[in-house]
């Protein structure tokens, strides 16, 4: 059991990271305090992780298949590769790092299922595309929502607060909703715990990392999404919450910064595609190759030594 | 650690700025008592009590600036909201403060008005007056009917665009006299700075135009 501090350490840094994606804007602008937003992300991952949390437990038992100390192996070279790119400041994917890990852990052992790791591998490709769209449509159709109103400007003003905490608190549940496979899912495939125990011990642990440590990198992310206007953060977080929950409801991990990203460009095409940044994009999409890539490496060269010794 | 509840509105803000724009109204109803006295009488201890009121509801529309200001730096509303709002206070803060100067003049200078400009004066004092009435109720209405925002914005460009003219007319007339330079200087002074009042009611005009469209998406 010692073995699952790994999983907790992965979903901690998980927590910790992802949170900014779905409630920095609004601690980072002083909207929300730091305390509300954490308790109210914590408590809504939590909730995602155990009642929705159990399709992507699944899938990573559909990918590969293998005993507690591969599992061990891939949770610690995950969060290695998870750490690593934080250092590069390149968006960061946990998904993407497990999923890369489980791989290279299921060719040691010969045991990779290649049709569910197609269907994880389009809906990476998915991710950002549908965060695309999704922004698109619901920048035009909350525009016009808004301009019809004609709101003044303390109700404008409020109407976007509380889509910003509503919408806040559904990208918590799809985060916990979804990304707790990529915490516990190791684990639960190689029989250690439950998949009941899974989305639990997932959660809290997500919740841990939301608590503990997510404020600066709230302040951090946060403020990138500020420099676009409150609207536009509104319709970001609330496209990120559409696209990772419908993932969830699928059965595959994927990375709320994606997501993000993707949004953000789906906004960036609307308003005047030149203000896109193609230079941070092409570094964006270099972190997307390279984490998988990254913690493929990793865990094949620990169970290789690991073999060797 | 301590939870607030994220759903509140701004109450605090909005029934502060409203307490602002009353004092700020009391100003420039001071404002016009303290100038229509000058006109009448000249210097004199009327004139000098009415001045006093004046400054002191600047003086307090000012302490509720600066507590509206703390309070929206604390928390309160989206950034951009507050902003708007601090750059809005701003502008709108400096219309009394003009008044201040036309009565400061007067207070200092105390100059004798010529016979033939008092008529112009009080025209541009009440075409003043008017813009910023029609501003003090613009930004009301940003507050609870932004439609009406509009249209009032459009009333001060007008008000702005006559007390120019009227400004440019009576500085005619006032160096086509026969005064001494220095008084005819010291009277174009006086006809600026009431002027003042409706560049800055336009100032603050197109500062609500920048709101409105940010606001359109």
């Amino acid at each position: 059991m010692w073995r699952l501090f790994s999983a907790f350490f992965l979903g901690w840094s998980l927590g910790a990271n992802d949170a900014s994606n779905v409630f920095g804007t609004a601690v980072s602008s002083r909207m929300v305090r730091f305390w509300t937003a954490a308790l109210l992300c914590a408590g809504f991952a939590v909730l995602g992780a155990v009642l929705q949390g159990e399709e992507g437990l699944a899938t990573y038992a559909e990918l590969s298949s293998y005993g507690v100390s591969v599992a061990f192996v891939v949770a610690m070279t995950s969060a290695l590769t998870v750490t690593l790119m934080t250092l590069f400041k390149l968006p960061v994917s946990t998904s993407q790092a497990v999923v890369g890990a489980m791989i290279a852990a299921g060719l040691f052992a010969d045991g990779v299922q290649w049709g569910s790791l197609g269907k994880v591998v389009a809906c990476w490709v998915g991710t950002p595309l549908g965060a695309l769209v999704a922004a698109m449509v619901l920048y035009r159709l909350l525009g016009a929502l808004l301009n019809r109103l004609d709101l003044d400007l303390f109700a404008y003003d409020a109407f976007l607060r509380r889509g910003l905490i509503l919408a806040g608190c559904w990208g918590a549940y799809a985060l916990g909703a979804n990304n707790v496979a990529n915490v516990t899912g190791p684990f639960v495939a190689s029989g250690l715990i439950s998949p009941i125990m899974g989305v639990w011990l997932g959660g809290l642990a997500i919740a841990a990392g939301v608590l503990t440590y997510s404020y600066p990198v709230m302040m951090t992310v946060g403020k990138g999404i500020v420099s676009l206007n409150a609207f536009s953060a509104l319709v970001v977080v609330t496209a990120e919450a559409v696209t990772v929950h419908v993932y969830a409801a699928v059965g595959v991990p994927v990375s709320t910064s994606q997501a993000v990203v993707g949004a953000v460009l789906g906004i960036g095409l609307l308003r005047d595609a030149r203000t896109i940044n193609t230079r941070t994009l092409g570094n964006v999409a270099l972190g997307w190759l390279f984490t998988p890539a990254i913690a493929f490496a990793f865990t094949w060269a620990w169970l290789w030594i690991e073999r060797a010794v | 650690m301590s939870f607030t509840f994220p759903w509140r509105g701004s109450p605090n803000v909005k029934g502060r700025i409203l307490a602002y724009l009353e004092q700020a109204d009391l100003c420039l109803a001071r404002f016009r008592d303290a100038f229509t006295r000058y006109l009448a009488e000249g210097p004199g201890d009327a004139f000098d009590g009415l001045r006093a009121e004046s400054h002191r509801a600047e003086s307090a529309a000012d302490d509720l600036r600066r507590e509206i200001e703390q309070t929206l730096y604390e928390r309160e509303l989206l950034p951009e909201s507050r902003g708007d709002l601090l750059s809005l206070l701003e502008s709108v803060d400096h219309i009394p403060g003009a008044a201040q100067g036309v009565l400061n003049i007067l207070f200092l200078e105390r100059p004798a008005l010529p016979g033939f400009l008092v008529s112009h004066l009080s025209q541009l004092v009440e075409l003043n007056l008017e813009a910023y009435t029609a501003i003090n109720e613009a930004v009301r209405a940003l507050m609870e009917d932004p439609a009406r925002t509009r249209a009032l914005r459009n009333r001060v460009d007008e008000l702005e665009s006559r007390s120019d003219r009227l400004q440019q007319l009576a500085i005619r007339e006032l160096y086509t006299s026969e005064l001494e330079l220095a008084r005819k200087l010291q009277m174009k002074d006086v006809i600026r700075t009431i002027g003042a009042i409706s560049d800055r009611c336009e100032h603050t005009a197109d500062l609500l135009n920048i709101i409105a469209i940010k606001r359109r998406i």
